[in-house]
């Protein structure tokens, strides 16, 4: 602020500029020096600003001085998908939520070209976490549909910064999904790694619940108690999920840029299954922390997280306020690829019975409600028994992925619900029970690749959940009886050693 | 608010020197609006019809922003008539062959940008659907077109009150704003003031302008600048408003803030009050 050339006068007058600021270049040693000014940097030649999609990054830049940068954002407002089946009407910069990333140098002069589609509704703007200045360019950038502003600033701090608009009401152009992140390398350029990602987290207040079909609206009353019925990880459910995961290869270093937009909810972004070799707290220009579980990502804020992704396998990137994650959409997919490191995870090495007794017997004591302990009965039962006795393996088993509707999570679980893969092939879904699944199922056409692990069932258990599922949620079909298991398992060439007794049946 | 009208009136009619028309047409004619207002039942020109106005009983408008002053924050509105609906593109033909300085290839540049109907084939070919709202129509020509039927656009409040009007006495009661859900302006638009709810009146295909559309700007910024009603909407700041529940309300006045005169847009038209 102190500066006695005016931004305009820089970039409408580039000569004269780098002849003043030539001469006001002074001891460069107070660069990070937080109370005094920086000098301002000759700014040389001009390009177009670097932009990728999300979760992709731009390279690192390799100008070793400042420029000229072109920044063209054009705001959209159209119909996008949030989950399978759930429409919303997005406020995006660009094509999608969140924005494209942004990648500039310290020191970079931003001629900044807003453009206001002109088949949008309203008047949108931008305001730039990483500009010093009023309002970060939301009052100079505010603009009717069909228009376009210009305005110049000067990225004087290196960090990750987030940019959104402000326009009235900003919490509801946020809840639509008008952010995205930009980041201004320091001079030295930020250390080399492997892999770089980026990942924003977002809200939408929808009317209709978690999953409810159709276009939705916005819910001002859900905004104003900020109660969101969708907490996601760049813009949409699923969006680093399956054929979106975030790929690297086993022993990369990976750099994760992050964002919260809220506009409420704080979060707590964790990988489980990895820990944070190193931390630039709210997306400062220092790594402040070594060794980090889960790091905070405020609203309005960033943090830079790295890791080397030593061991193969997938990890879920969260927000590890639980629910959010699995029961709104925070969650995505670390998907490492490799040859397996035992030396610093085994995996799975035994698994066996335990059968401590008592212990189940209190349990059953403190809640007798809870019958999951199957009859003892060696003959075959009526059907509504059966579907009785299935209810409630479902209900203490099933239910925790599949959910109490059976409708699953979109591209998490799979639905049982109206499910073209549990009721065109009764054998089938007796295999799945009796083996697991591992590879990946095409359900009501959507891909699932998750893993069912296999269940310590009973074939009267089993039988009980099929004949359960396969005539609720809206299904109807036959049911599954003991003897149609025991079928399966000679079709399949499976021993009834393979099936494990369950623990609570005390044999 | 009424002497900002008067005073935009005032230096418009003075700076820009639109010509004012005095070929009202027959629905606007004072003779009609007295003797429809005083309770006459002739179909013909008091109730609505294709083409026609209908009559707003004098009634409030509770004001979305807070007065400074501390006065009522419940804002009378005179009896008006206004327009069923927008001016089509056959009504604004009708008007631009009669006003040949308001076609597209004559109007002044200074008001209306270069996209002035900018759907039209030429001057006279408004293109196919004529009885579509006329859209890309700039402030100036849209209160040109209303003088020369012997009318006006409406205020700000009097928009409000037919069509922007959640109850805003009852602050806290969000979602209620939303009237028309086939359109795709439905976020944004309320309903009428209850007294008013039943009228005919359609609304939500588009915005539409407002003769006093920039008293009360709604800006954008974090800046705190205050604007000529004293207001500045900090990121649309409830405090501010009367009521912060109302967003349709904050996107309408941030819209009307975002807007010049000469502006024309796709989806900006607008009818005409009396």
């Amino acid at each position: 602020m102190k500066y006695s050339i005016s931004l305009p006068a820089v970039a409408c007058t580039c000569v004269v500029a780098v002849f003043l600021l030539s001469k006001m270049e002074v001891n460069a040693s107070d660069a990070h020096s937080p109370l005094t000014s920086t000098a301002l940097e000759a700014i040389q030649g001009e390009e177009f600003a670097a932009m990728t999609a999300a979760p992709n990054v731009p390279p690192p830049l390799t100008r070793n001085y400042a420029t000229k940068v072109v920044l063209n954002l054009e705001v959209k407002e159209h119909v996008k998908t949030l989950t399978d089946g759930v429409t919303y009407t997005y406020w995006t910069f660009g094509d999608d939520a969140p924005g494209n990333f942004i990648r500039i140098r310290e020191g970079d002069l931003v001629e900044t070209h807003f453009s206001n589609h002109p088949d949008n509704t309203v008047a949108h703007n931008v305001d730039f976490h990483a500009a010093t200045g009023p309002g970060g360019g939301g009052e100079a950038s505010f603009v009717a549909p069909g228009h376009t502003t210009t305005f110049t600033w000067r990225a004087m701090k290196p960090g990750l910064f987030l940019y959104h608009c402000v326009a009235a009401p900003a919490g509801l152009h946020l809840a639509n999904g008008m952010y995205g992140l930009l980041l201004v390398e320091p001079k030295t350029g930020m250390p080399k790694v492997d892999k770089e990602f980026f990942i924003v987290q977002g809200e939408f207040y929808t009317k209709g619940a978690y999953g409810d079909r159709g276009q939705q609206e916005f819910s001002m009353e859900k905004a104003l108690k900020e109660r969101p019925d969708y907490i996601v990880l760049n813009g949409h459910v699923g969006a680093l999920m399956g054929e979106n995961a975030l790929r690297v290869k086993a022993g990369q270093s990976v750099r994760l840029y992050l964002g919260d937009a809220g506009p409420s909810l704080t979060s707590s972004f964790h990988i489980v299954g990895e820990i944070f070799d190193a931390v630039y707290g709210e997306g400062g220009s220092t790594i402040n922390q070594h060794n980090v579980q889960t790091t905070v990502v405020p609203v309005g804020g960033a943090a830079m997280v790295e890791l080397i992704a030593d061991v193969p396998g997938d990890y879920a990137l969260v927000d590890h306020s639980m629910f959010r994650a699995f029961n709104k959409g925070a969650m995505g997919t670390l998907k490492v690829e490799g040859a397996p490191r035992t030396e610093l995870f085994s995996g799975r090495q035994s698994e066996a019975i335990y059968n401590p007794g008592t212990h189940l017997q209190r349990v059953a004591a403190v809640e007798p409600a809870a019958p999951i302990t199957p009859p003892a009965v060696k003959y075959s039962i009526a059907d509504s028994a059966v579907i009785e006795h299935g209810k409630q393996v479902y209900a203490t088993i099933c239910v925790a992925c599949h959910q109490p509707d059976g409708r699953g999570l979109p591209n998490i679980f799979p639905p049982l619900a109206q499910s073209d893969f549990l009721m065109g092939d009764k054998d089938r879904a007796v295999r799945v029970l009796l083996q697991g699944l591992d590879n990946e199922i095409v359900v009501n056409g959507h891909k699932f690749n998750g893993v069912m692990p296999k269940l310590p069932l009973t074939d009267q258990d089993i039988a009980g959940a099929l004949s359960y599922v396969r005539n609720n949620f809206g299904n109807s079909g036959s049911t599954v009886s003991q003897s149609d298991i025991a079928r399966v398992r000679a079709a399949s060439n499976m021993s009834q050693a393979q099936v494990p007794n369950r623990v609570a049946d005390g044999t | 608010m009424r002497s900002k009208i008067a005073a935009a009136w005032l230096l418009i009619n003075l700076t820009c020197n639109v010509a004012v028309a005095a070929n009202a047409a027959k629905e606007f004619t004072a003779d009609n609006i007295d003797r429809c207002a005083a309770g006459a039942a002739d179909a013909a020109t008091c109730d609505s019809d294709k083409r026609g106005a209908i009559h707003i009983p004098a009634g409030r408008y509770f004001s979305f922003f807070k007065r400074k002053d501390g006065g009522s924050q419940d804002i009378p509105v005179a009896a008006f008539w206004l327009d069923i609906k927008p001016v089509t593109r056959a009504d604004y033909l009708d008007f631009v062959r009669r006003r040949p300085a308001w076609r597209k290839s004559q109007i002044k540049a200074l008001f209306a940008e270069n996209n002035y109907l900018a759907d039209w084939a030429d001057d006279l070919n408004p293109g196919e659907d004529t009885q579509a709202a006329v859209m890309f129509v700039s402030w100036f020509a849209a209160r040109a077109y209303c003088t020369d039927r012997g009318g006006r656009l409406p205020t700000v409040a009097e928009w409000e009150r037919v069509a922007g009007a959640v109850d805003n006495t009852k602050v806290g009661a969000p979602d209620t704003a939303i009237a028309n859900p086939q359109s795709p302006f439905r976020f944004a638009m309320g309903q009428s003031a209850a007294d008013v709810r039943s009228t005919p009146l359609t609304f939500g295909s588009a915005w539409e302008w407002t003769v006093d559309f920039n008293s009360a700007l709604a800006l954008g910024a974090t800046s705190g600048a205050v604007n000529n009603s004293g207001s500045s909407l900090f990121c649309g700041d409830g405090f501010r408003s009367n009521n912060a529940t109302d967003y349709a309300a904050f996107l309408r006045y941030s819209f009307r803030s975002s807007l010049r005169a000469n502006y024309t847009l796709k989806n900006l038209g607008f009818r005409c009050a009396r």
